[in-house]
């Protein structure tokens, strides 16, 4: 497939900045009822007005690569369709309340995020879940923070976290800011985690063992069980980073295979949008021993609290038990309440995390159910097998699952991936993890039936034959065409005050 | 099965037909997708988790009974979370799936739209802040704050650990704050409010040369417009450490220029603009001073030129960041609040400068006007302190849960901080409802 992206603009630029098309400056003091020296002086922001602001957007959102706008196998990142009914969902004005609300007047709220935490504890096998962490680095943040709470309420000072090698480099930042030493673990030749090595890395320090599974080439790690024996004897607490869960839906769950916490990227796994950048969400679960660490406030169902519900948190009343009957009348007595979790580590965001997106990620698992999740897995499981199949690259490492490092040779995969932004499709990752030479880190997802998988190989494909010289030259049929990413740190130039050219025309 | 077949019950997004799979599994030798997967069976899930599939018309119906159990209470709640009214334009925008379907700008080439977007976003927090450098987003004004403390500690030109915080910082700010300094060598410690805002001579005796940081709020959490900002940034100043200040994009419009004030870093919360009341989500603002550049946390878009010399934006400086940095990154974070800064700005550029003015200003007089014909009531006191406030005031009465209380029975949520003290919060979105909760006042406190 040829693609050509629109390109408003003339030879100097794109579409104008805002402040390029019109800009004015205001007096806030000047008719304020507050003390001139409570105010600032004067104000210049673009004035744009409803018609040309719609244009300005509409020209940048044409100048966007989506979704929506085709292929986009970001390694890692988990680049699903986002249904649209989800938006619908998440804008219910009856769901926009203020967090300080008293709980028992948003029983609605409760009673979608005690669901959450019920269906993300089943799906991960973990025994309790907070929805408070606003993304996947906040929630292996609020997971180490809770592994930390749990050694030193042990009395047992441990200063190291493990890392493999080839981890989100999420793992090593999250580790550092918790304000662990990060002991780095090599690859194994086989691409997965070396047990040797991990037992000789492994001591009294260790802290935690952050592993992702399966790992950032989309092997799974078959010695799991002993890994976790290896960490656990060590007294070490073993962390899952959900990145990749999207493989394992209904297949595996991390909790059976020894993990004591672990976060969820919602955005990944549970097709809430990306939106440029974000918001996501990263619930964290963790099990029995650890629930008490968990941030505060926590869901729970009252009659849980009173001890007249069964035993162990993970089955508990079932959202699903009953779907839906007797919902409707939230009777006399309320069924949720709020409670600060015995050790409880605090807070890791001001209030109770990005709320709008977990009502999304809570609707699309309904709409799944255990059989659309199961198929979510086994497609995009498919797809990256069938994909690789039909590339004219190496895969070294194998068997795979919902991802796939291919290498590009003797060619850089970073110009092979501005190549592809001809061909209408978004590149893979490029050039990691780095123990892959020229690394094309790939995963379709799910949503890609065999003719988008056959233009996304045929995009690699063409790239791949395409003469260096070609190469170079790439990207020709964007908005842009190869942005000198160098020049522009090396004199940063951050707002339309830095620019010379900005104001006036 | 696929998805697509009549009665199956795959996922309804995974297009493969029946035969398009099959095929596909012949391609690859196989039977079936299960013999692709290399699980041991010790770790295999085999079990359920009893959720049934769902129609999207069944999902959205049980989503809206579920919504329906939250009382329709008319909201004056503010202390950290504000919405205002959010115009339909954001809304229709801001949906575009261009936008809300893309993800971070690995590749600048093909997502121009999105870093323009954020380069603006980042311009016009550099205008309300007066300094130099915007970050893309943090999520919200409490990891901002706990952000910018952290660089504080990369910055410090003293060996000092203490970071000084308003003793009145709600604990959701408080609690992630702690949280992120237990990793470095940092404490945090208070100061103490006279009269709904810092007490200057307090602060004075408090910052020594072992203080690394300084937190003031304007508006405060009770909503005072802190008269000596100034003067607290002097106090920072004169020990050598950075001056944060923690406000929001609206309040900013009307009030001292920060970097008047002498700020070092502005955090606070970004998502008045374009969010609308939800539940606590935000938008993490995070500006600061230039010389700090090579510190700051999260992603930077910045200007620069494509290969036909045409100007191009692109994530810059990403040496700071996790995925090259690792573990000396200046932050762990990755994914942010992209699409609420999209929004934010969109807001704000469907205002202007003067509609943002207005809208701030309505802050200030339709809090003076609530406050006022709440004070004329026998049995109450507003505001309890000698300030301007900004949306919100504290107000006293005898028994403030029991006329909250009552206040709940008539239908309006007040903020209740103790025996004596009620808070209230008025924005464009509920200020037609004021003169209702005065005489529900009226009522209840009779």
């Amino acid at each position: 497939m040829n693609y050509d992206q629109a390109r408003y603009g003339d030879d100097e630029r794109n579409e104008p900045l805002l402040a390029e098309k019109h800009s004015v400056t205001v007096d806030p003091g000047e008719d304020s009822v507050l003390p001139d020296d409570l105010t600032r002086d004067s104000l210049e922001l673009p004035g744009l007005s409803e018609p040309e602001l719609s244009r300005h957007y509409t020209r940048l959102s044409q100048m966007n690569w989506s979704v929506e706008s085709g292929p986009y196998p970001l390694g890692s990142c988990t680049m699903k369709y986002n249904p649209t009914f989800i938006e619908t969902v998440a804008a219910d004005p009856d769901a926009a309340v203020h967090p300080d609300r008293d709980p028992e007047t948003v029983q609605g709220n409760l009673e979608l995020l005690y669901g959450l935490q019920e269906y993300l504890a089943d799906i991960g096998g973990m025994d309790a879940v907070t929805l408070q962490p606003p993304a996947g680095a906040a929630g292996e943040f609020t997971g180490i923070t809770i592994a930390k709470a749990y050694h030193e309420r042990n009395g047992d000072d441990r200063s190291e976290v493990i890392v493999p090698a080839s981890a989100h480099g999420t793992n090593f930042a999250t580790a550092a800011i918790a304000g662990y030493d990060v002991v780095e673990l090599p690859s194994g030749d086989d691409g997965r985690v070396d047990v040797e090595a991990l037992s000789a890395a492994v001591s009294e320090d260790t802290a935690a063992l952050m592993l992702t599974n399966p790992n950032t080439v989309g092997l799974f790690e078959r010695d799991i069980a002993e890994i976790a024996d290896v960490v656990h004897d060590a007294g070490g607490l073993l962390y899952y980073d959900g990145a990749n869960l999207n493989a394992l839906l209904g297949r595996a769950r991390p909790g059976d295979m020894g993990f004591d916490v672990m976060h969820y990227n919602v955005h990944k796994t549970f097709a809430t949008p990306h939106g440029g950048g974000g918001p996501g969400a990263g619930p964290v679960g963790v099990v029995e021993e650890l629930a008490d660490y968990l941030p505060r406030p926590h869901v729970r169902r009252v009659d849980e609290a009173s001890g007249e519900a069964a035993a162990d948190g993970g089955a508990l009343a079932d959202p699903d038990g009953g779907a839906g009957s007797g919902r409707s009348d939230p009777g006399p007595d309320p069924e949720f309440e709020l409670y600060d979790p015995d050790h409880s580590i605090g807070k890791v965001h001001g209030f109770a995390g990005n709320w709008l997106v977990l009502i999304k990620a809570y609707a699309y698992i309904r709409r799944l159910g255990d059989e659309g999740l199961l198929d979510a897995s086994a497609k995009a499981t498919l797809n990256a097998n069938y994909l690789a199949e039909l590339l004219e690259l190496d895969v070294p490492y194998a068997p795979f699952h919902h991802e796939f490092a291919a290498t590009a040779g003797d060619r850089d995969a970073a110009d092979v991936a501005k190549g592809m932004l001809d061909y209408g499709v978004h590149p893979p990752t490029t050039k990691w993890p780095e123990f892959v030479d020229e690394a094309m880190l790939t995963e379709p997802t799910e949503v890609e039936n065999r003719r988008s998988l056959e233009d996304l190989a045929a995009a690699f494909n063409r790239a791949m034959a395409d003469s260096d010289e070609t190469l170079q030259e790439a990207p020709t049929r964007t908005a842009s065409r190869r942005v000198d990413q160098t020049a522009a740190a090396r004199n940063p130039r951050l707002s339309w005050q830095a620019l010379d050219d900005a104001r006036g025309e | 099965m696929s998805g697509r077949t009549a009665g199956s019950t795959g996922s309804p997004f995974a297009p493969h037909t029946a035969e398009e799979t099959a095929a596909m599994l012949e391609t690859l030798g196989v039977e079936s997708e299960a013999e692709l997967f290399d699980i041991p069976e010790a770790v295999a899930f085999d079990g359920e988790f009893g959720v049934p599939q769902r129609d999207e018309r069944t999902v959205v119906r049980d989503l809206r009974e579920t919504f329906a159990r939250n009382d329709d209470l008319t909201e004056f709640l503010g202390r950290g979370h504000y919405a205002h009214y959010v115009p339909a334009v954001v809304d229709d925008l801001s949906s575009r799936s261009e936008f809300l379907t893309s993800y971070t700008q690995y590749q600048p080439e093909i997502t121009q739209g999105f870093l323009q977007a954020l380069f603006e976003y980042q311009s016009i927090l550099v205008e309300l802040t007066g300094l130099s450098v915007a970050n893309c987003s943090m999520y919200d004004a409490a990891t901002g704050l706990a952000e910018a403390a952290l660089l504080s500690e990369r910055v410090r030109s003293t060996g000092g650990s203490t970071v000084l915080v308003p003793e009145t910082l709600r604990d959701g700010k408080r609690g992630t704050l702690d949280n992120y300094v237990d990793g470095s060598g940092l404490t945090v410690e208070t100061y103490p409010y006279a009269d709904g805002t810092a007490d200057l001579d307090a602060l004075a005796d408090a910052v020594d040369d072992d203080t690394v940081f300084v937190y003031a709020e304007s508006p405060t959490v009770t909503g005072a417009i802190e008269p000596e900002l100034a003067a607290v940034g002097d106090l920072a100043a004169d020990d050598d450490a950075l001056f944060c200040l923690g406000s929001d994009p609206v309040a900013l419009s009307l009030l001292e220029e920060p970097a008047a004030v002498g700020a070092d870093v502005v955090v606070g919360e970004a998502g008045v603009l374009g969010l609308p009341t939800s539940y606590g989500m935000g938008l993490g603002l995070f500006a600061c001073r230039e010389e700090y550049l090579r510190q700051v946390p999260g992603r930077l878009v910045g200007a620069g030129e494509d290969a036909d010399g045409r100007r191009a934006f692109t994530l810059t400086l990403q040496t700071r960041e996790q995925h090259i940095r690792r573990e000396r990154a200046t932050s762990n974070i990755c994914t942010n609040q992209a699409w609420v800064a999209l929004r934010a700005a969109m807001h704000a550029a469907s205002l202007g400068p003067d509609g943002l003015v207005a809208l701030a200003e309505d802050c200030v007089r339709d809090a003076a006007a609530l406050s006022a014909d709440l004070d004329a009531l026998d049995g109450v006191e507003a505001p309890l302190d000698d300030r301007h406030h900004f949306r919100e005031f504290t107000v006293g009465v005898d028994d403030a849960p029991g006329v909250a209380a009552g206040l709940r029975e008539r239908g309006f949520a007040v903020h209740v901080l103790d025996d004596e003290r009620l808070q209230v919060c008025v924005t464009d979105l509920n200020a037609g409802a004021t003169d209702d909760l005065v005489a529900a006042f009226a009522e209840v406190v009779r």
